[in-house]
């Protein structure tokens, strides 16, 4: 029995040491990972001419990924590095300087495009 | 009587050819008419837009080559040269570069709204007479136009109405087209569009009193969005001459810068 009991404890010690240390890199992960933002544009009427706007942001903003332009709903996400400082101001120059007039900008720690599209 | 008739009939079609060089190679989303739109493929790319005219008088291929670039969002300039071969029935075949023409595009009017925009802009282009005697007409001319649109996710209305000033007393014209857009693919990102463009272009001839109005169908294939392909099919409503059978027109547009 008392066999038992040492082997239980340790087992516990052993799986609250682990855990531990999995959240510690995962809130470390969370710190050094990505910050996702949603762009609502105006004036996105057609697909062909929306190539200005990924243009323009890709040639802005390093370590962009996950882009998606969704021309039905009028709106842009993309992820970028939380080390990369993003302003509306320059958000706002990138999307009129595409052709297209810029409108609510939100910033999340998660992604946007597919939580919405799941709704 | 006939013979002088038949002069006059060649000074009109090339004219119009010579029109078609500065007028109808340098336009946005519509296959014919001007678009309001300075943005993807219309900002930064290389167009061709291969064009067989049919008359009575004979076959004329023209084949330009137009190089739109945006110098800012709202301000565009752009180059026409057109190569021009002609079968004439009565003849020898002939060919040769055609006009060469600058634009320059400043857009005037910029109202959007979610998933649909208006938009306004004022074109100018100069066309030199720099092209074979044979295949193109030795005037300059000056176009001031005015293009609108109103695009949206389900259908585009796009309007455009010029006035073309010709030297050495040849007639000044009109040039006036509409166009309805309609998508035949679901609207998204990255594009693969399948549009169908309904058309009417119309020139009117002042001084002579001759008028040309087209009916013009035509579909656009957009496979990404840097490469477009296009055909469309001109069939005279109204012709005053009476020598205009058809014109077929296929191209694609290419964005590059």
């Amino acid at each position: 029995m008392k066999r038992i009991i040492k082997f239980s404890s340790m087992l516990l010690t052993v799986l609250f040491i682990v855990t531990s240390f999995s959240l510690q890199v995962q809130a470390q992960q969370n710190d050094n990972g990505k910050k996702y933002i949603k762009i609502d544009v105006d004036g996105l009427a057609c697909p062909f001419c929306a190539y200005g706007i990924e243009k323009n942001l890709r040639s802005n903003i390093e370590g962009l990924e996950n882009l998606d332009i969704n021309i039905e709903k009028g709106y842009v996400t993309f992820g970028f590095p939380k080390k990369t400082k993003l302003k509306d101001e320059m958000i706002n120059d990138i999307v009129k300087d595409a052709g297209f007039k810029p409108n609510k900008i939100s910033f999340s720690d998660k992604p946007f495009t597919k939580t919405e599209d799941k709704k | 009587m006939k013979k002088t008739k038949l002069n006059f009939n060649h000074i009109f079609f090339a004219l119009w050819v010579f029109s078609l060089a500065s007028n109808s190679f340098a336009q946005g989303p519509p296959i014919i008419t001007e678009s309001p739109y300075l943005l993807g493929l219309e900002g930064g790319g290389i167009r061709t837009f291969g064009k067989i005219v049919s008359t009575d008088l004979g076959e004329t291929y023209v084949q330009p080559f137009a190089i739109p670039y945006n110098l800012s969002t709202n301000f565009q300039i752009g180059v026409i040269q057109p190569f021009v071969t002609r079968f004439p029935k009565n003849g020898e075949n002939q060919s040769g570069f055609g006009n060469f023409s600058l634009f320059v595009k400043q857009m005037l009017v910029q109202i959007d709204a979610k998933a649909k925009t208006f938009r306004s802009l004022l074109k100018f282009t100069q066309t030199f007479p720099t092209g074979a005697s044979n295949v193109s007409a030795d005037v300059y001319s000056s176009q001031v136009m005015l293009v609108t649109g109103y695009v949206t996710l389900k259908y585009g209305l796009y309007g455009s109405v010029g006035y073309t000033f010709v030297s050495k007393n040849l007639p000044d014209n009109l040039v006036y087209n509409f166009a309805f857009g309609y998508p035949l693919l679901p609207q998204k990102y990255p594009p693969l569009q399948l549009n169908l463009y309904l058309e009417l272009n119309g020139q009117r001839f002042f001084e002579v009193d001759k008028n040309l109005l087209f009916f013009s169908p035509g579909l656009q294939l957009i496979t990404s969005s840097k490469l477009l392909f296009e055909t469309s099919v001109q069939i005279p409503i109204v012709d005053d001459n009476n020598i205009l059978k058809y014109t077929y027109s296929f191209g694609i547009r290419w964005l590059v810068f």
